[in-house]
């Protein structure tokens, strides 16, 4: 019996080595030369270094793809299609695509490597999304867990977006973090702000971004981001507008008010914003502001559990609550929402309970 | 149990700053494979399977869920904080799956002892028993999970 656990364990060993040596003779042996990459019919062409990973070519040539695991073979975000070349579904991909899926050519675009040329197909609006490097320009602390950052964009010194819409914060090697990483954060700012985007970021518990937002990073230092993501934006309607966020979650909605602000508008717009005690509401001063430029806006806050020496005099229990608490008013109204996903779901099933339909509740649905 | 070429790639993945800023092993020098050991043999002392303690930690820690980040009261035993963060980190081990950034913090009235898990600790518990180095964040010996969430020993039958 031992003698098969010895053996087992020998061919384990060797075939954990024949692995490495593999992947190393993959990595610094094999030469692939420069393969091209046609995209979409010839949009673009690139010329690579064979070797690589077609998601690494493609964001080193400013195209960036989705990724929450940054590489790893483990969100399934990266898919693409791949018309010609890219050889067979790797074991690594296989769960991660339906059969219908595997039939139309799509791959996890982490875990093709470049050998020969490839045809591949993206999605246009990927195209506009771009790398900005910025000089943080002014760092603000909103409660005792989220900050408030504003950049000023270098190089291009301007963007183009729909207010609501997120973009990629790139976490710098700092600490352990031998390799750097992106988070995606929503822009606060408004899209009529070229020039400067603002983002509002709350501390996670050990967090590696969030870590570095709230302990290292300062005013004056040099940050990368890209951008626009996302289809998150206050639709064109004359419909009654409810925005209900949490924690973090305000940050679209303050950019989607600026702008109302800005345009004058008299459109219904009510936003209910939940938090556990006053220690976790901010921007007060400013939705007070906004209630006197927005003539049909109202602020909602809502604590959970509010403390003692709050005094609070608002509203009081779960956001759920006291949006529940509109009843069947809501149902010509449009919903949207921004916070953890939890609250998002429980918010759905009280909207659609009191009539809303689903085509009216908008969030970001990658969160 | 040895290092297998499984077990060398999760914990290639598991060290400070790969996906977790303070790594999976905390003060632990042993290896991942030394690891799975002992927290296996602790897990048959107490007499209780890892799948079990994984899934009361996701029973007690889910209820806690509808609070929004204030404390809830579970079972008259205990009061979770659920403190459930946008975005998903994935799993060490090879395989796919990403788990949503939550943190759990689960009190036991009657003692006043805690114990503080991620989303990602209970899948990796359930699925690798797996409760990580000690010294780790998110880390939890059986013993302290059994004792906090009130476990009793798995029944034969
Ligand atoms: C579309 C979108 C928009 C977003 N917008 C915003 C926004 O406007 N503002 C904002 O603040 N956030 C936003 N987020 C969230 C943001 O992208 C990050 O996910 C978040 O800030 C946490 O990043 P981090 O690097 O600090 O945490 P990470 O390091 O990625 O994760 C930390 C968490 O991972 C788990 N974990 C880490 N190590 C271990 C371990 N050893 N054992 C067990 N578990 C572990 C724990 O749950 C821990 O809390 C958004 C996310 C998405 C997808
Ligand atoms: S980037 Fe996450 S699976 Fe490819
Ligand atoms: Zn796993």
């Amino acid at each position: 019996m031992i003698e098969v656990f010895i053996s087992m364990g020998v061919i384990g060993g060797i075939g954990a080595i024949l692995a490495v040596v593999l992947e190393l003779a993959d990595r610094y042996i094999a030469n692939y030369g420069e393969c091209a990459v046609d995209i979409n019919d010839g949009t673009r062409t690139l010329t690579v270094e064979g070797g690589g990973s077609l998601l690494g070519s493609l964001v080193a040539e400013g195209i960036f793809i989705p990724s929450a695991c940054g590489g790893r073979g483990s969100c399934g975000y990266c898919k693409v299609k791949i018309a010609e070349g890219g050889g067979p579904v790797l074991p690594t991909e296989t769960s991660w695509l339906t059969p219908q899926e595997q039939k139309n050519n799509m791959r996890l675009s982490c875990q093709v490597k470049i050998r020969e040329d490839l045809k591949i197909h993206i999605p246009p609006e990927l195209f506009l999304i771009k790398e900005y490097r910025g000089r943080v320009t002014r760092i603000t602390t909103l409660t005792h867990d989220i900050k408030e950052v504003r950049i000023k964009l270098l190089e291009p010194e301007a963007i183009e977006f729909q207010t609501g819409q997120y973009m990629q914060l790139t976490v710098p090697e700092y600490g352990d973090v031998e390799e750097s990483v992106y988070r995606a954060y929503s822009l606060s700012s408004p899209s009529f702000e070229k020039d400067e985007v603002e983002f509002i970021i709350r501390l996670v518990p050990e967090g590696i971004c969030t870590t570095w937002v709230h302990q290292f990073l300062k005013e004056s230092d040099e940050v990368t981001v890209n951008g626009p993501h996302g289809e998150f934006f206050l639709r064109d309607s004359d419909k009654p507008v409810i925005m209900i966020a949490g924690g973090s979650g305000l940050a679209p909605f303050k950019g989607m008010l600026r702008d109302l602000a800005r345009q004058h508008s008299t459109r219904k717009v009510t936003f209910f914003f939940g938090a556990v005690s006053q220690r976790d509401l901010y921007h007060r001063e400013l939705m007070a502001e906004l209630e006197k430029e927005l003539p049909n806006f109202k602020f909602v806050p809502a604590l959970s559990k509010p403390a003692e020496e709050d005094r609070w005099q608002g509203e009081t229990g779960l956001i759920t609550d006291v949006v529940g608490r509109l009843g069947e008013d809501i149902a010509g109204s449009q919903a949207y929402l921004c916070g953890s996903p939890g609250m998002i779901d429980a918010c759905i099933a009280v909207l659609t309970k009191n009539g809303m339909p689903q085509a009216e509740i908008f969030y970001d649905k990658f969160s | 149990m040895k290092m297998t070429p499984q077990l060398l790639k999760a914990a290639e993945k598991m060290k400070a700053g790969d996906i977790s800023r303070d790594g999976f092993f905390g003060r632990d020098e042993r290896d991942l494979a030394a690891i799975l050991d002992e927290q296996h043999a602790a897990c048959l002392r107490l007499g209780v399977s890892y799948e079990r303690i994984a899934r009361e930690m996701r029973r007690i820690g889910h209820a806690g869920a509808g609070g929004f980040g204030a404390p809830v009261e579970v079972d008259g035993k205990w009061s979770v904080i659920v403190d459930e963060n946008r975005g998903k980190i994935p799993c060490p081990w090879p395989h796919p799956g990403v788990y949503q950034k939550t943190v759990y913090t689960v009190e036991n009235l009657r003692t006043g002892r805690s114990a503080r898990y991620s989303e990602l600790t209970i899948h990796m518990i359930f699925t690798h028993g797996f409760f990580q180095g000690e010294g780790a964040p998110f880390y939890n010996s059986p013993a302290t999970l059994v004792d906090v969430l009130e476990i009793a020993p798995d029944t034969e039958d």
